[in-house]
């Protein structure tokens, strides 16, 4: 399925209406931040649109063009956010987010890519399991005994990479606030990198190892619940598991914060403590717009373009939007303020695909862009789901003298508690 | 494709720096396709040498100036939605306007100055936050403000805005040559409020009646009128994607689906709506339209479609949508609103309340591209300007045309198509629409296309609008209007170097010719070079 070929009448049908560089435009509120693509925004040639990239895709099917440094750059020069696929999808039946997935895939089986930050990383993580080349065991040194591959578990929480080993408050938020709930969780000790960073960048190879692991482990365990705090890792249980492995997995997967939202509806978390902060709600592409459910399709397209059987679509209607903020607004204190970009037309973070370990640059730029416009609603701090999104635009928030928090970190200050 | 010489690409990479210029195919790649009307208005297309994104009208003119000097066409694109303006010879420079996309708004004067990256989401965003809004054209609002006002600046709202020609007011215009050009007011004390003067008025030039496709220079900058509208602020925005809307404060915003069992019923409610001057919208809008607007995919709309055409029997209802605002009171809204109903029990059409949230998709047309939906590609005829009258007459003509080719075209049951009407009526607008399978049937919509157009010769109506390739069919019909055409364009543009695949019908053999002159010219500059480096 994850073949460039497959997806040629995506790449021919693309009309260039240029939707996929604007917010939509019912929801625009400002000439400033009206604006939607980061690549684009930032490299201005048409080429580093969605739009560019079809063109190139069909430039290299029909060999038109040969594989070059500047296919590369052009390729990979994208946080894989999605708002061009969800933004095309107002109006079109088409797949441009998986065209730009299967381009990176076809790269990587060509020999040239992914960049060399990518490579370092997967080679890190095929060795040591996660991307950060850190030992294996310090990946869960932090969780008390107790939660260790516990045996009467009714959820695993999959911490992911970037909790285990950077955003270690997150993760630490995370376990307790499940605990504080009631639930029996446990967090397995021979967890992988979940596959996310490696598959973005077009390795689908190394990403399936990890995957099928990660799947056998959580399996074996009999518990079928798995529940985490990254939202890279969510979407990536969620939707990429089914569409890489080609079957479901068997999972129920949730984020923390789907969670939360419950636990608050049946009591089981009570806030106590007031947290007196104007905050701004930063929606990650992966736990917003990306989110929905991945849905099997196989068949073929017919004349008019009609999917024969005919195909259901994910446009980022149903992500996960409303329970963060519902969650925010819950906590005694917390005045919550919008950005003008929201919910499916976020403007991204600037970490994802891979951007922020080969870019750097490119990565900031998005990041300080995010927190301008955060700064306009007068917050004091902003808040995500994502402690990838956290990374990347923490530096620039306080820069900008604003605060950044990931959820969790908020829910544990209103339960009074400590991690 | 062929490389541009050296020492031109070292003069343009001069003008803007290095970061701003690339001749990298991959890069051009992506400015070798049209949008609309892709494999059809893109034919023989190739891909550019050389895509440079100026900065400001200095850099423009300096860009215009060297493709002037050695000879090399050049071809300016911004918002890049309806690009009629695929490169098809070799050495073509694409002139990017992106990093050109400031905006001003005058809100005493009621103007706003756009450069070409504006576009009408962007304008009428700021613009309701002032108490001000201008037409946004069906074709959605990521169109450039500017290049569609030079083009054709159709719309919903044009009942009472207008037409394009009369919302332009001052203009700064890159003439071919690299000249530069201020028009109207801009020409003598600077100021872009007025289009009439002091100073010259070339609006009608720079314009033509349907746009040259930026055949006649780069205009840089453009004044365009704002009208009042009794609302202020940044409305709220309900539902996420794909279904999402505005409305407007219900007091003061109103919107109508009328239903007539017949077009001529339709035209007539229309045409006595116009005479008693009320309403801010009327149009008529084909029926399969509100099925486009609904469905979820591609397989719902020919489901839904499909199964109620059936049940309509052929007796397909004509839309008519209707907006009234109270521009002055509240009053205004009851008034009109009573005047709507009456000449609706007279005519013996049905007004129904429309959606509240109609107001997000005419002031800032966001599912327009959803034409594409029900076969991936769509083309538009019958471009006629004139009366209701003349709306209906080729319409139906065209239909008959249009029915020939059902199947493979989709039956929309249409007899008719868009109506839009201008200046409270006084001015008609058709356009018969056909969907199509974009990888099959493209070489039935260009046979279908130039049959439409021929249709409205024969029985003599005004076809006021075509794309470039279509002069050279109507022109003889309609006082050789392509002559004079063709003798603007040597007059302004002798080396045929601005857009050359458009605005050229006329010019077809001139620019096989100097398609040989450029390459001869671009040839001697490389073997110049080439000695130069041996010598050295």
């Amino acid at each position: 399925m994850l073949s460039l070929e497959n997806y040629r009448y995506d790449v021919e049908n693309c009309v260039r209406c240029s939707n996929c560089k604007w917010v939509d435009y019912i929801c625009m509120k400002s000439k400033r931040f009206s604006k939607i693509c980061p690549s684009h925004t930032k490299y201005l040639f048409d080429v580093y649109s969605c739009q560019g990239r079809m063109d190139v895709a069909r430039g290299l099917m029909n060999k038109e063009l040969d594989y070059t440094e500047t296919v590369l750059d052009v390729v990979y020069k994208c946080t894989m956010c999605g708002a061009c696929d969800i933004m095309c999808k107002r109006c079109l039946d088409l797949e441009p987010l998986e065209v730009l997935e299967t381009l990176r895939i076809r790269l990587v089986e060509e020999g040239l890519g992914p960049m060399p930050a990518h490579k370092a990383y997967i080679e890190r993580a095929e060795k040591t399991h996660n991307v950060f080349g850190e030992p294996h065991e310090k990946r869960f040194s932090w969780v008390p005994q107790e939660f260790l591959n516990r045996k009467d578990a009714d959820v695993i929480f999959f911490v992911g990479c970037l909790s285990s080993y950077r955003s270690l408050e997150v993760a630490k938020a995370t376990l307790k606030i499940l605990d504080t709930a009631g639930v029996k969780v446990s967090v397995l000790t021979d967890e992988w990198c979940c596959g996310s960073p490696i598959f973005r960048v077009g390795d689908l190879k190394t990403a399936k190892k990890l995957m099928e692991h990660n799947l056998s482990l959580i399996k074996d365990t009999g518990v079928n619940k798995v529940v985490t705090s990254c939202a890279g890792c969510y979407k990536m249980f969620k939707v990429d598991y089914p569409k890489i492995l080609g079957e479901e997995t068997g999972l129920e997967v949730a984020h923390i914060v789907e969670y939360i939202d419950k636990f608050l509806d049946e009591g089981k978390l009570k806030f106590s403590k007031e947290v007196n902060l104007k905050v701004t709600y930063h929606d990650p592409c992966h736990l917003g717009r990306l989110s929905e459910p991945y849905v099997f399709w196989k068949g073929e397209r017919k004349r008019y373009g009609l999917t024969d059987p005919p195909k259901k679509w994910r446009r980022g209607t149903y992500g996960i939007y409303e329970p963060p903020r519902k969650v925010l607004r819950s906590i005694p204190g917390i005045t919550l303020v919008e950005m003008e970009r929201i919910k499916e037309n976020a403007w991204c973070c600037g970490a994802g695909g891979g951007v922020m370990a080969q870019y750097r640059d490119f990565a900031e730029w998005t990041a300080k862009e995010r927190i301008e416009e955060a700064k306009v609603t007068g917050a004091e701090a902003v808040v995500s789901c994502c402690p990838f999104c956290k990374l990347n635009l923490e530096p620039k928030a306080k820069e900008a003298g604003m605060q950044m928090f990931d959820l969790t970190e908020l829910i544990i200050k209103a339960l009074g508690l400590e991690v | 494709m062929e490389r541009i010489p050296r020492e031109i690409y070292h003069t343009l990479e001069s003008i803007v720096g290095s970061e701003y210029i690339t001749e990298d195919p991959v890069i051009c790649q992506a400015y070798s396709r049209g949008g609309y009307g892709k494999d059809i208005y893109d034919r023989g297309r190739v891909r550019p040498a050389c895509v440079i994104l100026p900065g400001c009208t200095e850099e423009v003119q300096a860009i215009v100036k060297v493709c002037n000097r050695y000879k090399i066409p050049y071809i300016p694109v911004s918002t890049f939605y309806i690009g009629f303006c695929a490169p098809t010879k070799p050495y073509t420079i694409m002139v990017d306007l992106k990093r050109m996309d400031k905006l001003w708004i005058n809100e005493k004067n009621m103007y706003a100055v756009v450069e070409p990256y504006v576009n009408y989401a962007q304008l009428n965003t700021e613009a309701l936050k002032l108490g001000l809004y201008t037409n946004a054209p069906l074709c959605g609002a990521q169109a450039s403000v500017l290049a569609n006002h030079l083009f054709q600046g159709m719309g919903q709202n044009v009942w009472r805005t207008g037409f394009a020609n009369k919302r332009i007011l001052a203009v700064e215009w890159v003439l071919p040559d690299g000249e530069l050009l201020h028009l109207g007011s801009a020409s003598i004390i600077k100021d872009y409020f007025w289009g009439e003067g002091p100073g010259p008025d070339l609006r009608g030039l720079v314009r033509g009646w349907f746009g040259h496709s930026g055949g006649l220079g780069i205009v840089t900058r453009i004044a365009v009128k704002l009208f009042p509208i009794p609302y202020r602020g940044v409305p709220e925005v309900w539902g996420v994607t794909p279904s999402t809307g505005f409305s407007l404060p219900s007091e003061r915003f109103r919107w109508y689906n009328v239903i007539c069992p017949t077009l001529e019923k339709a035209i007539k409610f229309m045409r006595e709506v116009s005479k008693a001057e009320i309403a801010a919208v009327c149009m008529r809008i084909p029926y399969v339209w509100r099925y486009l607007r609904k469905a979820t995919c591609r397989e719902e709309l020919w489901g839904y479609w499909l199964e109620d055409k059936a049940k309509l029997k052929g007796q397909i209802p004509s839309i008519v949508r209707v907006a009234i605002w109270g521009f002055s009171s509240e009053k205004q809204v009851e008034y009109e609103e009573k005047v709507l109903m009456d000449i609706a029990n007279e005519v013996g059409v049905t007004v129904k309340p429309a959606s509240p949230y109609a107001a997000g998709e005419c002031l800032k047309p966001a599912a327009s591209v959803r034409a594409f939906l029900p076969g991936g590609n769509f083309m538009g005829q019958k471009f006629n300007f004139d009366s209701l009258d003349h709306a209906v007459k080729v319409l139906k003509s065209g239909y008959k045309i249009k029915r020939k080719h059902i199947p493979p075209f989709m039956d929309d049951g249409e007899e008719a198509g868009w109506i839009l009407c201008f200046d409270f009526g006084y001015h008609v607008y058709a356009e018969l629409d056909y969907y199509f399978d974009a990888q099959e049937d493209v070489e039935e919509a260009i046979k279908a296309e130039e049959e439409l157009l021929k249709d409205d010769l024969e029985i003599k109506a005004y076809p006021g609008a075509q794309w470039g390739h279509l002069h050279e069919v109507s022109g003889p019909h309609m006082l050789n209007y392509h002559k004079l055409m063709e003798k603007i364009g040597k007059t302004f543009d002798p080396n045929h170097l601005s857009n050359p695949p458009r605005f050229i019908g006329t010019r077809k053999e001139e620019s096989t010719i100097l398609t040989e002159v450029w390459r001869k010219i671009c040839q001697s500059v490389i073997e110049e070079e080439k000695r130069r480096r041996k010598n050295s």
